[in-house]
């Protein structure tokens, strides 16, 4: 199921999966609608991604979409010795994109 | 022809050696005088130590809501092996940050060997480990190899990254077409000739093929999903361009959910820095 970024979540969304912290602790019931004070909570909580009703399209969609194809770019080469990608490679891959086109948005470097 | 790796570790002992601090603390903690004092009273013989020490108890490794101003504070806050092995991370950057070195920087290489430390400690915290210090030491250490080979023979290492470059083929192949061995190789044998624990051994030699580990496959794997991070986070390096091949049973023998790998690399970003500052001053 499709997951957005907290960066991307917006007001009056609505949460399609209960939504825990790291230990498992139910911090949102599934149906309900965000809030403002909701993605401040999910921040303070470190949560990071969250499924959302509806959700079918790119989930960095809130960046300009020449910064993403830039960052998928430099990603795709970067990994350019990981020919056959397996999940964690995958879901690395699509971290670490998200992670530079926020970065380059923010103009910084790739490098913290 | 080839490289001796014999060659490569014959005169370490000018180079570097194990840290002096390292084996009286050691042996303290291995008979029964393990005291927080007396601990204490060997770190406190090494001034520029105890204030390297100090600086990283308080770092963003650790968050403590209080600061640590005397090292015998620090040996009962953090434990008597995690301070022996932060004795060992720090000792080692101190001895190797001088040796003259050609086509990689630095500072550059020891953010990306902190960095893999930082991330390593990081996923072993997932799972509960008693002594996370350790991962962060061998994540430290794993590409210690390549310093030597750069600093001893700087003909052979040249040849090496250029054919890299221009293949785009790892580091590491690329050394064991060229020298016969490759930097994992020469790092577990300076660790072996050290006489540092074996586990340090296994994962830095096996470090790039952590399957092949036998008796600390789940400290390896540790190890090598930590480097493919760090390397596609592009936090220093270490020479190598790319993010090496990475072995997805790696990330299966570690056993945590893929859900938590955007909070490993929030928390790499949130504390390499600071633990690199402070690690490096």
């Amino acid at each position: 199921m499709p997951k957005i970024f907290i960066d991307d979540l917006t007001s009056k969304m609505v949460l399609e999966e209960p939504v825990k912290d790291q230990h498992g602790l139910l911090l949102f019931q599934k149906g309900i609608v965000v809030t403002e004070n909701i993605i401040k909570t999910l921040r303070e909580w470190e949560v990071f991604e969250v499924s959302i009703e509806g959700n079918d399209h790119e989930q960095t969609s809130s960046i300009d979409p020449l910064i993403l194809k830039f960052a998928k770019i430099e990603i795709q080469d970067l990994f350019c010795n990981n020919i056959h990608r397996g999940p964690f490679t995958s879901e690395l891959i699509r971290h670490i994109t998200h992670r530079l086109a926020v970065r380059c948005s923010k103009g910084m470097s790739n490098e913290s | 022809m080839k490289a001796d790796l014999q060659y490569l570790l014959s005169d370490m002992d000018k180079l570097s050696s194990v840290p002096d601090v390292y084996i009286q603390l050691d042996e303290a903690i291995r008979s029964s005088r393990a005291s927080a004092g007396h601990i204490s009273s060997i770190i406190s013989q090494d001034s520029s130590l105890s204030v390297r020490l100090l600086k990283i108890v308080n770092s963003a490794f650790y968050s403590f809501p209080r600061h640590i101003d005397t090292i015998s504070r620090a040996v009962i806050v953090v434990g008597t092996q995690q301070l022996r092995d932060l004795a060992l991370a720090t000792s080692i950057i101190n001895t190797f940050k001088n040796i003259p070195v050609q086509f990689i920087t630095m500072d550059s290489f020891w953010k990306h060997s902190i960095a893999c430390g930082v991330a390593s400690r990081i996923i072993a915290s997932y799972f509960k480990e008693p002594n996370i210090e350790r991962y962060f030491v061998a994540g430290m250490l794993h590409d210690i190899g390549r310093l030597i080979i750069v600093s001893k023979i700087p003909e052979y290492a040249e040849r090496v990254f250029s054919l890299a470059a221009a293949s785009a083929t790892p580091l590491y192949k690329v050394e064991r077409e060229v020298l016969g061995f490759d930097h994992a190789k020469v790092g577990s044998a300076l660790i072996q000739l050290w006489k540092l624990p074996k586990s340090f051994e296994e994962i830095i030699l096996f470090h790039h093929n952590p399957t092949n580990a036998k008796q600390f496959e789940l400290e390896t794997s540790v190890i090598h999903i930590a480097d493919a991070i760090v390397h596609a986070m592009s936090l220093g390096n270490s020479g190598e361009l790319f993010v090496p091949p990475i072995n997805e049973k790696a990330w299966t023998t570690i056993g945590l959910s893929i859900d938590v790998l955007p909070n490993i690399i929030n928390l790499i970003d949130k504390q390499v820095n600071d633990v690199f500052i402070r690690f490096n001053t």
